[in-house]
């Protein structure tokens, strides 16, 4: 391929598709003016700064404040409200293996989680085969999450396990 | 002004360092975006935010360097990162078409009119739409721009080998794009 014919062909292409007397800088200069000028202005206000920052926290403290008001509960706090109780809204039932589990009702509040279940065929484990009655398991609240087995909760999450 | 005095005043935060590179550099950057991305308020809004960059990396750009070939680099990688995303929603499937591309190469070794020259012009023009961003990209380095084949892999961080490659199939596929047109 021909180095100067191909260089003049894109040259040529070049000019006939950019003018020359483009001007990029008024549109340049205007956004780093705004930008120089917001910093600026932070800068030469150190009140206005701390006003914008307590601002920032107040918005973020009420979006948290506002996720706890509509479920109660903040992820990595716990739970917010105290006065609400938290009840299962009907019994549920699952059989894996042979064995069913129905869990017929939870209630928890912010000190406790109360668990009532049954099993049913459960001819392994014979301790809780005895418990073919209504098993209700009061337990004191703590921040373990489901997926990690802490001993108090042992019971009731193996239950919930089953569960899924 | 001088460039080093401008690059200087940049560092020291003096948007006026900026606006001399900006009207010594801005006609040549579009341009070589606009090779790539063959839009004209595109390839004007990529050198823009290229200056901005470029505004906001100089504190770490050595002053000792020429402006020019960084900068324009800047704008290159920009253009081919922009095309590939685009491109990738438009021409899949233009395969069919790449035929149009395989007779310009050997037509422009060759013209001895200037009425022929300027249609082998647009003929290579079609042709070059039809290599990929970074086809496109290298002949853009290589003929428009007349950077080496070392300066290229730098730029694009990879290696002079990957480059010769790359300026290799693209050139063959512009020269046979063109050859084929030649002989209908």
């Amino acid at each position: 391929m021909n180095e100067l014919g191909m260089k003049d062909a894109l040259e040529n292409i070049a000019r006939a598709g950019v003018p020359e007397k483009i001007n990029l800088w008024p549109e340049i200069e205007a956004l780093l003016n705004k930008r120089r000028s917001f910093v600026r202005t932070l800068r030469a206000r150190p009140l206005l700064t701390i006003l914008v920052v307590l601002l920032i926290i107040l918005l973020l403290t009420g979006a948290a404040y506002a996720v706890g008001l509509l479920t109660g509960y903040i992820p990595g706090i716990g739970f917010v409200q105290t006065n609400d109780l938290r009840v299962l809204a009907e019994p549920v039932s699952q059989t894996r293996q042979g064995v069913a589990v129905t869990i017929e009702q939870v209630v928890v509040d912010t000190q406790r989680t109360v668990l009532a279940y049954k099993t049913e065929d459960l001819p392994s484990l014979p301790l809780i085969q005895k418990a073919k009655v209504p098993l209700l398991v009061h337990q004191p609240h703590c921040d373990c999450q489901m997926e990690k087995l802490c001993k108090r909760h042992r019971k009731s999450v193996m239950t919930a396990h089953l569960n899924r | 002004m001088d460039e080093k005095r401008a690059i200087q005043q940049l560092k020291d935060g003096d948007i006026g360092g900026l606006e001399y590179l900006v009207h010594r550099y801005q006609v040549k950057a579009v341009r070589t975006s606009y090779l790539i991305t063959r839009d004209l308020g595109l390839a004007e809004d990529i050198v823009q935010d290229s200056f901005l960059r470029a505004y906001r990396a100089i504190r770490g750009f050595d002053a000792g360097r020429p402006f020019g070939p960084w900068f324009l680099r800047s704008v290159i990688n920009a253009s081919v990162k922009l095309m590939k995303r685009t491109e990738r929603q438009v021409q899949i499937g233009d395969e069919a078409d790449e035929s149009v591309l395989e007779e310009l190469a050997l037509r422009v070794d060759s013209v001895e009119s200037q009425v022929e020259f300027a249609e082998v012009q647009g003929q290579i023009w079609d042709a070059m739409q039809k290599l990929s961003p970074r086809q496109r990209a290298v002949i853009v380095q290589r003929y428009f721009l007349e950077m080496g084949e070392a300066e290229m892999a730098k730029g694009s961080g990879t290696a002079t080998g990957t480059i010769k490659w790359l300026l290799n199939a693209a050139r063959a596929r512009l020269r046979s794009l063109l050859a084929e047109r030649s002989d209908k």
